[in-house]
């Protein structure tokens, strides 16, 4: 291959050079330590998500509605936050490298190290902003003194730079990474409060908070949102099956080496390809959506929110079943579109794909092998898988909100996703563990 | 959430990953994990530690 342009991107290099950064472990870390770790920056985490900020005037405001859940984040705390920093960097830079606009090439090691250098400033970055637009917009309460607003920003910046670490850490030392568990970890306790609580409900005094308690001391097993019944439970336990089973279904394409006498293997493609990452997507703009109709207001905010904010619970679904059903089509479709982006956007497509495998010698038996033919016919295969899967996240989602599931429905969905991969991931590391030779059928 | 790619020549992910982790180092200075930890252990102490003591009036 010809030397590449190299990429603007290398004006931050000296930058980056200076950033610190988690020491990569000089052994495979052992699976005890991996679980210690894991565990030690989750609780750190969960300390600091009830922390309250030093310095509010007022009561914080939950600007993020249910979607402070995704971003494991907690109104007037340390973490009020979350990872959306992070996951906004993330976001920012995978689509800048995919669209071309950053001329990256990933497969070069010195062209890796910048992007997570520069992923990490940016994600410090957009943690300033963030941290400014909050206190001026008076989240925390206003007027407010100078010192308590350059106090404010000062804390949420340094609750973001820990957050980044933690993340760095866990996913250098410990299972997955920091931002997932720090999901799972938020939406699971949750999960546990809502159906096990077993004092009053806050907001509606005389009141049993937990679901399960309120089924079992007054045998009411339905009651409308916010307050959690009996069907948010089994609604829940619903998603938690069916995203289990949908984790493994996948689509096998037959592939040959041209190599090695064409050993037979197959490219696994999963139902869930894209993920959930559709879903969060279109949260995200949605929520975004929000915020515009807050400033234009009228009939727009109205319709904004009406129909880009699911109805919560069998009694505002009931209220407005054409409002549930508008809903339900634009986030289907709105989930099918961004799944289709973003494997395209990251390297997903059928083309990289068909690349990436001819590059390891591979071909489809059964046609020609030519790198066009291989990527009409993976073609096929991934747009239908696609769609589908991003029809089908979306679809979850919508309806685990309308039937009320504890931890709001994309919540739900990411977590089980989310912990069943850890699941498989602990599962790996243990088995290679305890017979040293399967390691190397498990490519580690 | 997450997509680890390694050496070239892998086959393409089974399935995406909001944020890419790469093992690669960035050539900063390093910083133990144990260090991360305590820093953060610290900052808890000390904004418990403010509140007690200099509470705001507001």
């Amino acid at each position: 291959m010809e030397e590449a342009p190299k990429s603007k991107l290398y004006v931050f290099e000296p930058l980056v050079r200076k950033l610190p950064e988690v020491s990569v472990p000089k052994r495979h870390v052992p699976f005890k330590e991996k679980f210690i770790w894991s565990a030690l920056t989750l609780v750190v985490y969960l300390i600091m998500a009830q922390i309250p900020l030093y310095g509010m005037a007022a009561e914080a405001q939950n600007w993020w509605g249910s979607f402070q859940y995704i971003l494991a984040s907690r109104s007037g705390t340390l973490m009020q936050l979350g990872i959306g920093p992070i996951v906004t960097a993330g976001i920012i830079m995978q689509l800048l490298v995919g669209a071309r606009i950053i001329n990256l090439d990933l497969t070069q090691s010195r062209d890796r190290a910048l992007f997570t250098g520069v992923q990490k400033m940016l994600a410090i970055f957009i943690g300033v902003i963030q941290a400014a637009a909050y206190t001026l917009g008076g989240a925390f309460g206003s007027p407010i003194s100078l010192q308590a607003i350059l106090l404010l920003i000062a804390q949420l910046t340094l609750g973001v730079i820990i957050v980044i670490y933690l993340d760095e850490l866990v996913s250098k030392y410990g299972f997955g990474s920091g931002i997932s568990l720090f999901i799972a970890g938020g939406v699971a306790s949750a999960v546990f409060w809502q159906a096990f609580n077993p004092l009053e409900s806050g907001a509606f005094p005389g009141e049993l908070g937990g679901a399960i308690p309120k089924f079992f001391v007054d045998g009411v097993f339905y009651r409308p949102w916010p307050e959690p019944s009996m069907v948010g439970v089994l609604a829940t336990l619903a998603i938690f099956f069916i995203v289990i089973y949908a984790e493994n279904v996948r689509v096998e394409v037959p592939l040959a080496y041209s190599r090695f006498g064409g050993i037979r293997g197959r490219y696994p493609i999963r139902f869930f390809y894209a993920s959930v990452i559709p879903v969060i997507l279109a949260s995200v703009l949605f929520a975004n959506f929000r915020l515009i109709g807050r400033i234009f207001g009228g009939s727009f905010q109205e319709f904004i929110n009406t129909y880009l904010n699911s109805p919560n619970g069998l009694t505002q679904v009931a209220a407005d079943p054409i409002r549930a059903v508008v809903y339900l089509v634009i986030l289907v479709g709105a989930s099918m579109g961004f799944a289709w982006m973003w494997i395209n956007m990251t390297n997903m497509g059928p083309r990289d794909v068909a690349q990436q495998l001819h590059r390891s010698g591979m071909s489809i038996p059964g046609f020609r092998r030519d790198i066009r033919i291989m990527e009409r016919v993976l073609s096929r295969y991934i747009t239908a898988v696609t769609l589908l899967g991003g029809a089908a996240v979306g679809a979850l989602s919508a309806g685990a909100d309308f039937l009320g599931a504890l931890g709001s429905g994309t919540g739900i969905l990411l977590t089980v996703s989310i912990v069943y991969r850890l699941y498989q991931e602990m599962a790996r590391e243990q088995i290679s563990e305890m017979f040293p030779m399967a390691r190397r059928f498990l490519g580690e | 959430m997450r997509r680890r790619r390694g050496r070239e020549g892998e086959l393409p992910p089974a399935s995406a990953g909001l944020i890419r982790y790469f093992s690669e180092e960035t050539h900063g200075p390093k910083v133990s994990p144990k260090a991360i930890m305590i820093f953060a252990v610290m900052i808890i102490i000390f904004e418990i530690l403010l509140r007690i003591y200099n509470p705001l009036s507001t």
